[in-house]
């Protein structure tokens, strides 16, 4: 009896649970996307910050229609991770920055399998590629983080002083703002040098390219108005800037056809020409609840906005035609807020 | 219209005090704790009450009140991991929907609303009990889900010194020293206490390749304070009681387990202090309460920049008088007041407010078999807020207590917390108070008693609605606001039997519950996160010739963690186990021992979604007692 009693003690003290299933759990079943050569639309999805770690890539095929959801968490059977921020392709590799777990994710374009994975960043934003090297972001850095593409070490860090953001190669220029100072740098790709700095209004962190110039959109979120500029790349000054007293919640800053451009304000997408003096007027006013991204594909003609709707429950991309008719309608993951081409 | 509210309020205020203050007759009873072995679930006051027992107090004596609480009853509490912020979100109220006092005062953190229990030390604590029902605003108002209500106090017919020492798995250890003395008319116990751990328990990292072992990293926590609680008989036969105590806790937080780098810190200093003033006359039971209560909450994260503080003070008085017209008949007024001010860095200045809480309630046995019992409350704070809360009770009781059934309504109500007020951005000085409508229904029966031996069964049933929850959501712009946006729909049922035993020198009890909670927003028609739908537990105590031994098994089903509830944690079962026993019964000196061991079979867990919580660890906890 005493023995049976000491077998059962010890087969209560070695039992070890060794399932895997303890994590936050979906319905499984989710269908990879095949490869082939179809355009598709890649779309990051944040997830919820901090409590749900549950950021999340999705495939949109182009032509089929067809959505694929939780792309990375099926294909290597781990979690993205929390604030899957933003994207970038180099040949037939996608680089992930996931946020808030300080990570890079580098993954095959082509079966969005794992190839490596970079840590200890402290809070990665974009990345912008030039000859054998790449350039990193953060938000609480205060430097921008250099790698070897190769090796995958990191080889240089540039000072900043601030968080950056946007992340643009422009001949062997790398051009980044410190979003809280207002501060748009000019910095050599090569010898890694901060080589002009020009002071305008802080949050800048909206930029597209059109032609020779920038374009930026300094966002407001406590009450002050946003502000456009255009900043020629040559010389670096400012050729023009207007305040957008109307458009309060103005973020999302894209080029759109030539020599225009698209914003959006709340649920609202507002369109501008070249000419700063002209009028902004409304683009398109749908059904969305707190548009967090856009993207618009010259070849296609068509523009993509990304609905975060409550920024707690599952987003949606909607598919617009150049002529504002809606084409789809994509439910994605939670907070999309980045959207790439792969045409 | 403000004059004449503060000129009713000061009148209340006066006519409180002077209740208190008129009579002469005296109780001279010093109530003492007395020892239960099993948790006691009574009607009292026409509330469900639940209370501690002794052998749980005993085995967790050196952990915090969120330990001491879920790992001796079917309580299900949310947090980052062990000694880090805890929270409960009972029957789907929200954590600012459950009410904490000690020894009568509130102390919830008015800033947040919720009440962090890892932030007191069970050491301090000499008894707990929980309340539940439509009338629990008659102890404090907001709580839609329970009261608990922390006591400590001074008690002992002699003089004792208390060394209470342990060692636990992953670097915790503790030490707890306490000091009775009864001089006079006077009985006092001043309370030591310091607690620290690593918690850098191995887990199986499921978010990363490989899903690889790793080291809970930058999880060490530290928690130390002093006590102080008094009771003295004054002339006259007044009894005046106090307590003090300053709790420190600084927490690393332990990272997600999706992230590579973790800072993040959170040092919480916390100063409450009561003085109670009673006296009893022969038709009249009165008291009066002053109260004065300071956290300090800091949150720092180097990586992001972030330096966070949060002060808040608030001063409190509590009077009640009750007066029995004959013994079938009760009439009390009670008053609770307020003076909370704030300041934190998501305020653009200091915030104030006064609140009060008058309360009236009558208590009537009908006949030999039911009574009723009613309760109105006006909640207000002198500008637009003014709430009035009712319940209304029917009590059957028969058989000689062996059958008491309970049927209760009422309406309750929940003050934003200032965070929700005033922090900017999003903070939002029009939100309403959360409302809740309930019915309950509550049953207990003595199905067996003979000789030493008890059966008894007990059942719950309630049905709750609550409106205008509030909710952090983006509105215009993406920026996130504080919102009456949710109404929330409950249904439950908490089922339990339990088997008693007891003789000269042994006792035992055997028990199982079952909890169902159905907590749903009613506009998505989904279920909330965090809310366990069932809860299941099996307990087991024994004592005999002065030894014990505890069993609890606690199976915790899925929980939705999204409110689309596409993603959910699983179920989960744990089985923890304790012992103890006197190692020495001298004349001056006694030393007991306990040791348990929690989460028997390493069960892998999360209480929150990447947050990994410990597998088997064992405490050995040694108490030494002179005189």
């Amino acid at each position: 009896m005493k023995n049976a009693f000491f077998f059962f003690v010890l087969l209560l003290l070695g039992a070890c649970t060794e399932d895997l299933d303890f994590g936050p759990q979906s319905e499984k079943g989710t269908v990879l996307p095949v490869d082939n050569s179809a355009s598709k639309l890649w779309i990051l999805n944040e997830g919820n910050f901090g409590w749900g770690a549950n950021g999340s890539l999705s495939i949109y095929d182009i032509q089929s229609n067809e959505v694929y959801n939780e792309v990375f968490k099926n294909t290597n059977n781990y979690p993205l991770g929390d604030v899957a921020h933003s994207l970038t392709f180099d040949d037939s590799l996608a680089y992930i920055a996931v946020n808030n777990s300080n990570k890079i994710e580098i993954i095959h374009k082509r079966n969005y399998r794992q190839i490596a994975q970079i840590s200890n960043l402290i809070s990665p934003r974009k990345i912008a590629f030039y000859k054998d090297v790449f350039f990193v972001s953060d938000l609480y850095a205060e430097k921008i983080s250099v790698f070897d593409k190769q090796s995958l070490n990191q080889i240089h860090s540039i000072e900043t002083g601030d968080w950056n953001e946007d992340l643009f190669i422009h001949n062997n220029l790398l051009i980044t703002a410190n979003v809280n100072k207002g501060e748009l740098l000019k910095i050599n790709a090569i010898t890694y040098r901060i080589e002009q700095k020009i002071t305008l209004e802080p949050q800048l962190t909206s930029f597209c390219f059109s032609e020779n110039s920038l374009w930026l959109l300094a966002e407001k979120i406590t009450g002050e108005v946003p502000k456009i500029y255009e900043v020629n790349l040559d010389d670096f000054q400012v050729k023009q800037s207007r305040l957008l007293e109307d458009f309060p919640f103005a973020r999302n800053l894209i080029a759109f056809k030539n020599k225009e451009f698209l914003f959006s304000d709340g649920n609202r997408v507002m369109h501008f020409q070249e000419d700063l003096s002209k009028p902004i007027q409304i683009w398109l006013k749908g059904d969305f609840s707190n548009i967090n991204y856009m993207v618009y594909s010259k070849s296609l003609k068509e523009l993509y906005i990304a609905d975060a709707k409550d920024f707690v429950q599952s987003g949606t991309v909607f598919r617009y035609a150049e002529n504002k008719t809606l084409l789809a309608e994509i439910p994605v993951g939670r907070i999309p807020g980045f959207m790439l081409l792969n045409e | 219209m403000a004059f004449r509210k503060i000129l009713i309020y000061v009148f209340f205020q006066l006519f409180c005090s002077f209740s208190v203050l008129q009579g002469s007759e005296v109780d001279t009873n010093i109530q003492l704790r007395t020892a239960e072995i099993s948790a006691k679930l009574e009607f009292e006051n026409f509330l469900k009450v639940r209370k501690s027992d002794s052998i749980s107090r005993i085995l967790f004596m050196n952990e915090n009140m969120a330990e001491w609480l879920q790992k001796s009853s079917f309580l299900h509490f949310n947090t980052l991991g062990y000694g880090n912020l805890a929270s409960i979100n009972f029957r789907g109220t929200g954590a600012s929907g459950t009410k904490v006092l000690w020894n009568g005062l509130p102390i919830n953190n008015g800033l947040v609303g919720q009440f962090d229990f890892a932030g007191i030390p069970s050491f301090f604590i000499d008894n707990f009990q929980f309340s539940i029902g439509a009338a629990t605003f008659q102890k404090t108002s907001g709580a839609l889900g329970a009261v608990f209500d922390l006591q400590s106090f001074a008690a002992g017919n002699k003089p004792k010194v208390l060394l209470n020492s342990s060692i636990a798995s992953f670097g915790a250890k503790s030490v707890g020293l306490s000091l009775h003395f009864n001089k006079k008319n006077l009985l006092s116990a001043t309370k030591l206490f310091y607690r620290e751990a690593a918690n850098d328990f191995h887990f199986t990292n499921i978010a990363a390749p490989n899903f690889p072992r790793e080291k809970n990293e930058h999880a060490g926590n530290k928690q130390f304070g002093a006590q102080y609680d008094f009771v003295s008989q004054l002339k006259h036969q007044f009894l005046l009681s106090g307590s003090m105590h300053v709790v420190k806790t600084e927490r690393q937080l332990p990272k997600l387990i999706t992230a590579k780098l973790a800072a993040e810190t959170q040092d919480d200093l916390s100063f409450r202090s009561f003085l109670k003033l009673r006296k009893d006359f022969q038709k009249l039971k009165s008291f009066v309460s002053l109260g004065f209560t300071f956290d300090d909450l800091r949150y720092e994260n180097p990586l992001a920049g972030i330096y966070s503080k949060g002060l808040f003070y608030n001063s409190i008085f509590r009077g009640q008088s009750v007066y029995h017209f004959s013994e079938k008949t009760q009439l009390g007024f009670a008053n609770l007041s307020q003076f909370q001010q704030a300041e934190n860095f998501g305020f653009t200045q200091s915030v104030q407010r006064l609140m009060y809480e008058n309360s009236l309630f009558f208590t009537h046995q009908l006949n030999k078999y039911f009574s009723i019992h009613a309760n109105v409350q006006q909640v207000g704070d002198f500008d637009s807020l003014l709430v009035f809360n009712q319940s209304l009770s029917l009590n059957f009781d028969a058989f000689e207590n062996k059958l008491a059934l309970k049927l209760s309504a009422g309406t309750n109500s929940n003050i934003p917390s200032l965070n929700d007020l005033y922090w900017m951005p999003g903070g939002n000085p029009n939100l309403l108070s959360e409302r809740s409508k309930s019915l309950n229904f509550d049953a207990r029966v003595v199905i067996l008693e003979k000789r030493n031996h008890r059966i008894i069964f007990e059942n719950s049933s309630f049905a709750q609605n609550i409106n205008d929850k509030i909710l952090w959501q983006p509105a215009e712009g993406a920026i996130w606001t504080a919102q009456n946006l949710q109404d929330v729909e409950i249904l439950g049922n908490e089922m339990e039997l339990n088997y008693d035993f007891k003789s000269n020198k042994k006792s035992g009890t055997l028990g199982a519950a079952w909890a169902f909670t159905d907590a749903v927003d009613a506009k998505n028609n989904v279920e909330l996160i965090y809310v366990p739908r069932h809860v299941f537990t099996v307990q087991a105590r024994g004592s005999w010739n002065d030894k014990f031994v505890f069993y609890q098994f606690k199976s915790t089903a899925r929980r939705f963690i999204s409110s689309e509830n596409d993603l959910w944690l699983p179920n989960f079962q744990l089985h923890q186990i304790g012992f103890g026993a006197n190692l020495y019964d001298g004349k001056k000196v006694k030393l007991m021992a306990n040791f348990s061991v929690n989460n028997l079979l390493n069960t892998n867990y999360m209480l929150m979604a990447w947050r990994p919580m410990p597998g088997r660890n064992y405490s050995l906890n040694i108490q030494m007692q002179l005189w």
